[in-house]
């Protein structure tokens, strides 16, 4: 028996307008409002919500809390649970790419599912038929709105 | 799996492949297709795909050619954000299954089919009951239709002069109408109008009555009917009427009276009055009224005029008969065709 072939997905983060970046190694906490895609290399901790943009959860990265999207979430690191040892929550407008090396510990709600062989959830998956904004709005071209003081991740 | 990903501040960097993995149950040309399974025929089964391949549309596409350079040069052609494989990738398809499909269309045509059905039934049972009542509409318009035609033939056209009445006797004389104006009316002949012209004396009325008509075979006329002679009208046709005249007979005072007013008038004149007695009873075509008592003169009824006429011997009368003798005795006319008496 053949392997299955496997997929994969060529992110670029200026036509994908990723305009949001925790580096690697970084960890942040609290409200962030992130007005363009996210990508998660680091930890980030509380209430997120992204507009304009793409989530993407690097192999490296993690998030726990409440998470918001309005694109897509392409999940390739780890979704812990909350402080109180609920599961997180995710939810996406859109198409929610499970990839082999998530692990999550979470209820997603999302638009459409992709799984892939690997990918290990730990919740509730939701699929619903998305007619209303969350109610998030995107301006275009602005900067990440930061409740946290702004820092400069960098790779190490 | 290491990224080495160099990212500025500004998150500007070059595009980058990540991997996903081997999709689950997605993948079109799949070898591990035959996993999947769907629901047939009342029960799960290992059968063909239910999901059909269609390419992941990013949420996020800029129209850049920079863009379309690093993405031919990223990776394996795609676009980015899209899930790249060998394979087309599968999302979730939103269609029905085709083992869906066909007790779906089924199930469809069996609705259709049933519907056509019930309406063909109602077309044809209302053209039956618009038939019923068409014919229960038409059964006693029949009468109706044949009175009508029969109402509506053809009135026969009368021809010039020809008056068409109601009635086939006038029973009362009408007011002419408008359409008889134009035709002619004969005159009405009024047996009052033509008796009151004439006085007739009361012990008269039944002496003189107008003689039948006697029954003359032809031969006997013939033989007795004397030659047709001339006779010119003054004192020559007086002096040879006088010869064969017979003798006189005397006539009632009355009517001797009337006679000699009358002889003194021309032959054919005016209705005589006092001469003549006539029967009440009513006029008679042609009959002898009076004879006067010198015998040169009879009174006849003109069938015409209805009016007595005074006629002398040779005078021709109005039946075209010749008075050839007057016998005043025996109150008798003779004439060319027959013999007068006075009744």
């Amino acid at each position: 028996m053949s392997e299955p072939k496997r997929e994969s997905i060529l992110i670029d983060p200026r036509a994908m307008n990723v305009v949001n970046r925790i580096a690697a190694g970084g960890r942040q906490s609290g409200t962030y409002r992130c007005a363009g895609g996210l990508l998660v290399q680091g930890s980030i901790k509380g209430e997120i919500e992204i507009t304009g943009g793409p989530l993407i959860l690097m192999p490296e990265g993690q998030l726990a809390g409440t998470i918001k999207c309005d694109g897509e979430a392409y999940l390739f690191g780890t979704i812990a649970a909350q402080d109180n040892g609920a599961p997180s929550d995710l939810d996406v407008q859109g198409v929610v790419f499970m990839a082999e090396t998530l692990v999550a510990k979470a209820n997603v709600t999302a638009g459409g599912i992709k799984t892939f062989q690997g990918a290990q959830v730990d919740g509730r998956i939701n699929t619903v038929r998305r007619e209303e904004s969350l109610g998030l709005k995107a301006e275009a071209g602005a900067s990440a709105e930061l409740v946290a003081p702004a820092s400069v991740l960098e790779a190490a | 799996m290491s990224h080495d990903i160099v990212l500025t501040r500004l998150i500007v960097g070059d595009p980058f492949t990540v991997d996903f993995g081997a999709p689950v149950g997605q993948q079109f040309n799949s070898s591990k297709i035959g996993e999947a399974i769907c629901w047939t025929d009342g029960h799960w089964s290992s059968a063909e795909p239910i999901i059909i391949s269609r390419t992941v549309e990013p949420s996020l596409r800029e129209q850049d050619a920079d863009h379309e350079e690093r993405a031919s040069t990223g990776g394996d052609g795609a676009a980015p954000g899209d899930v790249c494989s060998s394979a087309q990738s599968t999302p979730l398809g939103r269609k029905p299954p085709r083992a869906w499909r066909k007790p779906g269309l089924i199930a469809a045509g069996l609705v259709v089919l049933s519907a056509a059905a019930i309406g063909v039934t109602w077309v044809v049972w209302g053209n039956q009951t618009t038939k019923g009542a068409d014919s229960a509409k038409s059964a006693p318009a029949a009468p109706a239709s044949a009175a009508a035609s029969a109402a509506e033939l053809p009135i026969p056209q009368a021809g010039p002069g020809v008056r068409v009445v109601d009635h086939p006797y006038e029973t009362a004389p009408a007011a002419p109408s408008v359409a008889d104006a134009a035709l002619p009316i004969a005159p009405r002949e009024t047996v009052a109008a033509a008796s009151a012209a004439v006085q007739t004396p009361a012990p008269r009325a039944q002496a003189v009555r107008e003689p039948s008509r006697p029954k003359i075979p032809q031969a006997e006329s013939t033989q007795q009917r004397p030659p047709a002679v001339v006779l010119d009208e003054g004192k020559g046709a007086s002096a040879s009427s006088s010869a064969t005249k017979p003798p006189a007979v005397a006539l009632p005072q009355g009517a001797a009276s009337g006679a000699a007013a009358v002889s003194r008038e021309p032959a054919k004149a005016a209705p005589v009055p006092g001469a003549v007695a006539r029967p009440t009873a009513g006029p008679r075509a042609g009959g002898l009224v009076a004879v006067t008592p010198d015998g040169k003169t009879a009174v006849f009824t003109n069938p015409t005029t209805r009016m007595p006429e005074q006629f002398k011997i040779g005078d021709k009368l109005p039946n075209g008969e010749v008075i050839r003798a007057i016998e005043p005795k025996d109150g008798r006319v003779i004439t060319s065709a027959k013999e007068y008496s006075l009744e």
